[in-house]
């Protein structure tokens, strides 16, 4: 893939092309890491020092007050709570319906089965901007139902409508664009250890979870990760379901420091910073599933 | 494969098309005649219950946010009906537009809302916009003194097609030239006019050989436009050029609007004039003492404060008619019944009293709304005290220069395209003549 094509005759040859190589792998690096550094430094200038050309690229004191102003500006311990329950749920709820999912639409022989799967894939040509208000009034609307169920039977939890976790998250739990990426990588588990595994009297359930599961690890955390990701930095539909400051998200925090006439960069900036730094910690932890994973099913992020 | 790929595109182009069929939503066009919505016969005295809830939602972030909150905690304190309001931030105009739009879909809508008209026009079709000629005028609930309103604030507010009012000013800015007073005092440029102490261009000329003077020392841009389309609705104005009318006819095809931006053209050409270009704003080139003069928002002189200088104020240049931009959002009211309705309105009436409207001032980014606020002492102290420049060059202009956008569904589509007009001259892709009437047949 990366290796390169070998004509190479001597060992100078070799090394000229070993630096080429490292060179173009830099400049790529320094490509990618521009963004967090420009972020990052950007966090500890003054509004002045980052408007300012020609561009300051050290700033001049490494302070922490761009951090202490911005967490004032809005609640961010609450948004940072909201966010890791409702990226944690989502990602674990999408997971589960789409190893099921995926395990079926592989594994299973039933009538209908391509019309089924390929209608789903159809659902992914409808551009989801035009979801936006079907699922909003749908939200309503069930919110509605929970409240008359909750007002008659005070056991029953508001679980759904405006202003909770339900209306957050359960949108979102089922993707068929994972659905399709985890079947390709089922399909991709030899036929013959089902029917072997069936010989000796395992049940579909424990199939999926002793076998599929853990040979499709790097799939499922890429999966995982992935969705961990868009459902971070969601911002438009957590917008439209919480009015309560209690019930939003990071992203919305972060529209705090753009006014109608200009923007505070270096709160923005610090912000930025704490809001993206949890996931960049956690995309160091798994990239090593991750690269395995795109490597194998074939998908580029 | 082929028949499940056959399928696949055979049930993708039905639903496609089916969306299709059915409203687009997040970008809602509104019908080119709004219907007007009705009004419900009103019992001729009004009584209000104590303790109702009404919802606000706006789009004041920063200081602006904490400026709502604090009006709202005294209104919710002080108001003799123990309404309560509760003010919610729902992101900038567009989000908050777009959470308008679903929220009345779903019959989950706010009774009061900030927005521009162009907005409040599209949600006329869910018939829940509140007209609020019957309030405003009502004389037990009516507003004290309306005329005292600023009359550029109350034309826009009945700027509709039955002219009727459907909004109240609430968020309201202008247009100033912010000049950075230490380079001209230091290049003493100006030790020729009124002894050593720099002023500001007042003319079209002025702005032109300022600006010259100002590039041949730096030789950069000297002056800069924050809004493109600000610059041609204005300066085609200045110029004694229409640009639209409120019944939706598109009035910017003439020679006023050519000559305005022929002139801004020349400048950008020659290398004295400038736009923001993907920054948006001037103020970091302002601030970073790149550009010496721009003209941007009264709201965003906070992104003006350099460590370099302290920055001036001044009226925008006029041409041969004074006219400035009046700008920023409103207050719409959406129909919840009865009380909360009038709930509502209480509340934006206690934000328009003189001496509200001047605390909602003094505390954003914003203007004032009554002609009396200028009388206020604690005003005239606040503007004395030079707090913010900007506020008293704002508060400086006639009623009588204010000139703002006619409110029609497109009239925002209109703003685009003048601006792309402009782009297009500016690129050299186009002459001005040749850009507006483009731009004019591709409205019609």
């Amino acid at each position: 893939m990366a290796q390169p094509i070998t004509f190479a005759t001597s060992k100078t040859n070799k090394t000229l092309r070993q630096v080429a190589v490292y060179l173009f792998l830099s400049l790529g690096a320094v490509f990618m890491i521009f963004p967090f550094y420009w972020m990052i430094s950007g966090s500890f200038k003054t509004y002045q020092e980052i408007v300012t050309s020609p561009i300051v690229w050290i700033p001049s004191t490494i302070s922490l007050v761009n951090y202490q102003e911005a967490l004032s500006v809005a609640p961010f311990v609450i948004y940072f709570q909201n966010t890791v329950i409702v990226s944690v749920l989502n990602s674990i709820l999408t997971l589960l319906t789409t190893i099921l999912a995926a395990f079926a639409f592989s594994q299973f022989t039933f009538k209908g089965r391509d019309t089924i799967f390929a209608l789903l894939l159809a659902t992914l040509m409808i551009p989801s901007e035009l979801l936006i208000i079907t699922n909003y009034s749908t939200v309503v609307e069930l919110g509605r139902w929970n409240k008359t169920l909750t007002d008659s039977f005070s056991f029953i939890p508001r679980v759904i409508g405006i202003d909770t976790y339900g209306a957050l998250i359960v949108p979102f739990i089922a993707s068929i664009f994972y659905i399709y990426l985890l079947r390709q990588f089922f399909n991709q588990i030899p036929r013959q250890l089902y029917l072997a595994a069936k010989v000796d009297g395992c049940s579909d359930w424990k199939y999926m979870w002793t076998i599929m599961v853990p040979n499709s690890i790097n799939a499922l955390i890429t999966i995982g990760l992935f969705n961990f990701i868009a459902s971070w930095n969601a911002y438009i539909w957590p917008l439209l379901v919480t009015n309560n400051v209690e019930m939003r998200v990071l992203s919305i925090g972060l529209r705090y420091f753009t006014g109608e006439a200009g923007s505070d960069y270096h709160l923005l900036m610090a912000a930025g910073t704490f809001v993206v730094m949890p996931l960049l910690v956690l995309y160091l932890f798994t990239r090593r599933f991750i690269i395995a994973g795109v490597a194998r099913s074939g998908i580029k992020g | 494969m082929r028949k499940v790929l056959t399928l696949l595109l055979s049930v993708g182009l039905v639903f496609g098309l089916a969306a299709c069929a059915e409203e687009t939503p997040t970008t809602p066009v509104a019908p080119t005649t709004p219907t007007t919505p009705t009004t419900p016969a009103e019992p001729a005295s009004r009584t209000l219950p104590t303790g109702v809830t009404v919802e606000f939602w706006h789009s004041m972030s920063g200081p602006n946010g904490q400026a709502v909150q604090y009006l709202v905690d005294r209104f919710n304190a002080e108001n003799e009906y123990g309404i309560t309001v509760n003010a919610t931030y729902q992101g900038g105009y567009n989000d908050a537009h777009q959470k308008v739009t679903a929220a009345l879909v779903a019959g989950d809508y706010p009774d009061i809302g900030q927005a521009y008209g162009n907005n409040v026009v599209t949600y006329f079709p869910s018939n829940k916009v509140v007209q609020l000629d019957e309030f405003i005028f009502d004389p037990e609930w009516g507003i004290e003194d309306f005329e005292d309103i600023l009359i550029g604030y109350r034309n826009e507010s009945k700027g509709f097609q039955d002219g009727k009012f459907y909004t109240l000013p609430f968020s309201k800015s202008t247009e100033v030239l912010y000049y950075n007073p230490d380079f001209f005092n230091k290049e003493g440029l100006w030790a020729d006019r009124e002894g050593a102490v720099f002023t500001p261009p007042t003319t079209w000329d002025e702005l032109e050989t300022t600006a010259k003077a100002i590039t041949a020392i730096t030789g950069k841009p000297a002056f800069g436009y924050d809004s493109i389309a600000n610059l041609f609705i204005i300066w085609t104005q200045q110029n004694g050029g229409a640009y639209t009318a409120p019944d939706g006819s598109i009035l910017f095809n003439n020679f006023e609007a050519v000559q305005a931006v022929e002139f801004f053209a020349k400048g950008v050409r020659e290398g004295y004039f400038r736009v923001a270009g993907d920054d948006r704003y001037l103020s970091g080139p302002f601030v970073s003492g790149d550009v010496m003069m721009y003209i941007g928002s009264t709201s965003g002189s906070v992104f003006n404060q350099s460590d370099l200088f302290d920055y001036g104020s001044a009226q925008v240049p006029m041409g041969d008619v004074r006219r400035v931009i009046q700008q920023g959002a409103n207050f719409f009211m959406l129909d919840n019944g009865d009380d909360r309705k009038l709930a509502a309105f209480t509340f934006i009436n206690w934000v328009l009293e003189t001496e509200n409207t001047v605390e909602w001032s003094m505390r954003s980014g914003y203007l004032p709304v009554r002609e009396s606020s200028r009388e206020l002492p604690v005003y005239k102290e606040f503007l004395e005290s030079n707090v913010n420049p900007t506020k008293v060059t704002g508060a400086s202009y006639l009623a009588t220069d204010y000139t703002y956008d006619a409110i029609f569904a497109e009239s925002f589509s209109v703003r685009q395209a003048v601006d792309v007009a402009v782009q297009e001259v500016l690129a050299g892709q186009k002459t001005a003549a040749q850009a507006i009437q483009d731009a004019y047949d591709g409205l019609q």
